[in-house]
């Protein structure tokens, strides 16, 4: 990993249309200004990781019809009163 | 794709807004009208990035019967994921529309669009629930379609309560 010292309002530039800037500091929290191509998505980590752990979480394979099956069956006999078929 | 930067150009509309006003036009892409086709996804799903290309298809289990459930499935490897409609959970879900998500999925107006919300599927069912912060977006007249990430709203919503048929 690469390290860098920076002061406030100092920055940093990644490729040719990335610029991160320490905007502020307080205590323990630092924060950035990012300037980016619109294409690029800008996530905090913690938010990216359990997105992509969510979409792991459902996405399935061969067993998907019948966990979603069980599912539907399941929704069905809780909710009868509900159900139109 | 969205910027975070760009949200300030977003305005919110709610979803049951945009589903009536295209119940009276030609490009009705109400749930109940949400309709079998093929979607590219141009960056994939967060974490399946390399798969672009799915067919959202109804889920019909084995006796028929009719539910309010989708499977975008992918056409590249054996992947699928189980999708919903938000009207179909009864959600008043709003849809932040910025002049960014309508460009990558290029819509001209934001009548075209549709949402579907990915379900996680648990091992015991009553955990069940539903993604609110990772919406896929889709514009089922050019079948593009986004993962959009709404940071404020919950990564797992649970579903049991709301189902409706």
């Amino acid at each position: 990993m690469l390290i860098l010292s920076r002061r406030i309002g100092e920055s940093i530039t990644i490729g040719d249309n990335i610029v991160v800037t320490v905007v502020g500091i307080n205590g323990h929290q630092i924060r950035l200004g990012i300037a980016a191509p619109r294409e690029v998505r800008v996530l905090r980590e913690e938010i990216y990781r359990a997105l992509q752990a969510e979409n792991q979480a459902a996405a399935t394979g061969a067993e998907s019809s019948r966990r979603l099956e069980d599912a539907v069956k399941q929704f069905r006999q809780r909710n009868p009163e509900r159900s139109n078929d | 794709m969205l910027l975070s930067n760009s949200v300030r150009e977003t305005r919110s509309v709610r979803m049951t807004d945009l589903l009536e006003a295209a119940e009276s036009g030609p490009q009705s892409v109400g749930y109940q009208s949400v309709k079998e086709q093929a979607f590219v996804f141009d960056d994939g799903l967060l974490g399946f990035h390399q798969y672009k290309r799915y067919q959202l298809e109804r889920f019909r289990p084995a006796n028929g019967a009719e539910t309010p459930f989708f499977v975008l499935r992918c056409l590249e490897e054996e992947l699928s994921f189980p999708v919903i409609h938000p009207a179909a959970l009864g959600i008043d879900y709003r849809l932040p529309i910025s002049r960014d998500l309508m460009n990558a999925l290029n819509a001209t107006c934001a009548d075209a669009l549709t949402v579907l919300l990915i379900v996680t599927v648990r091992d015991r069912v009553e955990d069940t629930t539903i993604n609110l912060q990772g919406p896929l977006v889709l514009n089922p007249l050019t079948g593009f379609g986004l993962q959009l990430v709404i940071e404020q709203y919950p990564l797992r919503h649970p579903m049991l309560v709301q189902i409706e048929y």
